[in-house]
């Protein structure tokens, strides 16, 4: 019997017309693309999105359950093990990609929780990105006072910043400052320049990852937090997991973001999570571009910073900087 | 699964990856690696007076010095039935439970 690999799928996320639907149709038209499957989960009665999607890529499910996320998580789960019967049966083209698109005042994290502990789900697909579409004219002076934007950006493996071309070119250094200190481990692309699949792609494994931190805290008035913790010492790997897992237990509400890339004793690993959820660790090939030290990076909303960090360094017992 | 009681072992969690990344299927390994999760989860609770103890390699028992006990399934449990059982939760930001200095190796 041959085991079939695990299906990767891409999060499209971002905030009410920031034009994620936009950037997907014209992703979806690059050859390069390959066969995609499209879910689509809106707000609303009459679902509209998917009709536009639905051109393109004639796989497309509209996923009508609203935006809680919380209820979405039953309906994703038998949309996604429906569509991969279906494969499986002929009744639609086969795929090698799962792009959900979903609401925009959806918060990631619940979705993530969902593709990753759903004990069928998680066997059958792998959540390769998190893309979160930022929009320039209004993302950080509109959206920034929404929690659902700031958790979008928080969560994002890329940031695609949308309708660059409707604010004057002056201001769009500063709109990519201030998302790299909501999310430094983001790679921020601009969608007007519509990059593909292949651009979006977080292959953590072939690029250094964590290691342009900006600054050890900071806070930059939209209720985000971020802490960047480096040291040389190997981690104490089995330590550290303990005391994540009580981090994220009291305080997982308020932790937006974890990204961690890790020296342990017995090789690089590298740790992402959003909210509650924690996507297993993953070991990095050793030959990978790399400073050699640890890095932590937090993003939190309501969270003493200088209190995480002296706890990481009392339980732990490492010194950062 | 225990053939006993017939509770699904869960080293699926994340908290279970070793640095393999998955659940080791080496059961010396494995039990290694429980060991030392036991160790450090009762390093972070020395100062609650409750420890957690392995058992039969499937689960593990929460205890007080009362007696009270709790089965847990995996170490994200643990600290939600310390809230739920044991009276109280455990905060790692709260400075009165960091570990005296030199408590830590």
């Amino acid at each position: 019997m041959t085991r079939r690999t695990a299906v990767p799928i891409t999060l499209l996320t971002g905030f009410l017309g920031a034009g994620k639907t936009t950037w997907l149709s014209r992703a979806l038209k690059d050859e390069a693309a390959g066969r995609v499957a499209v879910l689509v989960n809106e707000f609303g009665a009459v679902g509209i999105d998917h009709l536009l999607v639905g051109t393109i890529a004639p796989d497309t499910v509209l996923l009508d359950s609203g935006c809680i996320c919380c209820q979405i998580r039953g309906e994703l789960k038998d949309a996604i093990l429906n569509l991969m019967t279906q494969a499986r049966n002929g009744e639609v083209p086969q795929f090698d990609r799962i792009v959900i698109e979903t609401t925009g005042l959806a918060d990631p994290s619940q979705i993530l929780s969902t593709l990753t502990f759903d004990p069928v789900l998680h066997n059958q697909v792998v959540l390769q990105d998190v893309v979160t579409v930022a929009d320039a004219q209004n993302g950080v002076s509109l959206h920034a006072d929404q929690p659902e934007w700031v958790a979008q950006v928080a969560a994002a493996s890329t940031i695609l910043l949308s309708k660059t071309d409707l604010v004057p070119q002056d201001r769009l250094p500063n709109l990519q400052l201030r998302l790299g200190l909501i999310n430094p481990t983001a790679q921020l692309l601009d969608a007007q320049k519509c990059p593909t699949f292949a651009d979006i792609a977080c292959d953590s494994g072939n690029r250094p990852v964590l290691t342009n931190i900006r600054a050890p805290t900071h806070s930059d008035g939209t209720g985000a937090q971020t802490l960047s913790l480096s040291f040389d010492d190997p981690l104490d790997w089995t330590g550290f997991v303990v005391w994540l897992s009580a981090l994220i237990h009291r305080h997982g509400t308020n932790l937006l973001r974890v990204k961690c890339l890790l020296k342990t004793r017995e090789g690089i690993v590298l740790i992402d999570g959003v909210g509650h959820t924690l996507h297993h660790p993953r070991h990095l090939d050793s030959t990978m571009p790399s400073d050699q030290r640890s890095h932590l990076v937090f993003i939190g909303r309501n969270l003493d910073m200088a209190l995480l960090r002296a706890s990481f360094e009392a339980f732990l017992n490492v010194k950062t900087s | 699964m225990c053939g006993l009681c017939g509770i699904f072992g869960t080293d699926d969690h994340w908290s279970a990856a070793g640095i393999e990344t998955k659940a080791s299927a080496d059961p010396v390994l494995r039990r290694r690696h429980r060991t030392a999760r036991v160790a450090a989860v009762n390093r972070m609770l020395a100062r609650q007076r409750i420890q957690l103890s392995d058992w039969q390699g499937q689960s593990y028992i929460l205890h007080s010095l009362t007696g009270r006990q709790a089965i847990v399934s995996n170490v994200t449990e643990v600290w939600a039935v310390l809230e739920a059982e044991f009276g109280g939760g455990f905060d790692p930001l709260d400075p009165e439970n960091f570990p005296e200095p030199g408590a830590v190796s």
